[in-house]
């Protein structure tokens, strides 16, 4: 299949200097983070205000992409890249809900934030209750073997 | 900035083949399913996610016609930033939906509340974990109250 090219929008300034300062999840800190968006981006972030809870998609790309089976931190046996959320995958897109706390031009504080500093950002889409969020029944949080 | 680039790791595969006429997100798309096939190389990475209900899809929105920085959503009168919506002509075409796994068959998964276009290259599959991607008080900015009639909202031309 035909590879795609993407130019990120922006770059995280967070206190995550290495692997090991990220949290899990990015809700499992809540931290403040900086998305810098390149300048001929910024009337794409036009109608987004504080208080807006907004996904923001990342390159992680400190990621192994050559990862198809991995172990999450809580247990044994590897499973599926997959059925995973971790960040090693064929293509390392991260999703994170996050709250914006602040726009100022090009400058988008948000809270709760996991990536690296210096971590390319690819897209930013807002949260939509509702569509996002499908019934709760029968989700667990990882599948027991 | 250094541009990335994307593998796609398989297809969809879904009832709707033209870009006017589809849901515009996965609500309005009761009823409606498809697959995700990956290639064979790929199918590893498939261990265990059959006890997941719900997956996020990741894709490569292949037959945008090119990125804008402000445009009217489907589900709206006036115009926003591109950043501000699900508009699928933004900077870098990328979409992902929220859907239904119904089953799993080698490197098959059948999907339900299908939103996406046949023949869309697949990026990623992500588990939805409620406890991560939802926020029971979240905010939704301008798209509050907007959510009437959904089901039966059907994506037009405007940015064809």
């Amino acid at each position: 299949m035909v590879e795609i090219l993407c130019t990120p929008i922006g770059t995280v300034s967070s206190p995550y200097k290495e692997k090991e300062d990220a949290p899990r999840q990015g809700c499992l800190a809540n931290d403040i983070s900086i998305i810098t968006l390149g300048e001929a981006y910024v009337p794409a972030a036009t109608s987004l205000k504080a208080g807006d809870d907004i996904f923001v998609l990342c390159w992680f790309d400190r990621a192994d992409r050559s990862v198809l089976l991995a172990q999450n931190r809580l247990e044994k046996p590897p499973r599926g890249v997959f059925s995973l959320r971790s960040p090693s995958r064929p293509n390392p897109i991260s999703l994170t809900l996050v709250r914006l706390m602040e726009i100022e031009g090009n400058t988008l504080t948000v809270r709760g934030l996991e990536a690296l500093d210096g971590t390319p950002v690819l897209d930013i889409k807002p949260y939509y209750d509702g569509i996002d969020e499908p019934q709760k029944e029968g989700v667990p949080v990882m599948p027991k073997k | 900035m250094e541009p990335v680039t994307f593998s796609p790791v398989g297809v969809v595969h879904s009832p709707h083949k033209e870009l006017a006429g589809m849901p515009v997100q996965p609500p309005a798309a009761a009823g409606f399913t498809g697959e995700i096939e990956l290639l064979p190389e790929y199918a590893e990475g498939l261990l265990d996610i059959e006890g997941f209900s719900h997956l996020m899809v990741f894709y490569h929105l292949h037959k945008s016609a090119g990125p804008l920085l402000s445009a009217t959503p489907f589900l709206d009168t006036k115009p926003h930033g591109v950043f501000a919506s699900r508009i699928p002509r933004r900077p870098n075409p990328l979409g992902f939906s929220v859907v239904r796994l119904l089953s799993r068959e080698g490197c098959v998964l059948k999907i339900g509340n299908v939103d996406i276009l046949d023949g869309t290259p697949v990026l990623d599959v992500k588990p939805y974990v409620a406890e991560f991607d939802a926020y029971p008080d979240a905010a939704s900015g301008w798209f509050s109250g907007k959510l009437g009639g959904i089901s039966e909202k059907r994506s037009d031309d405007r940015f064809l």
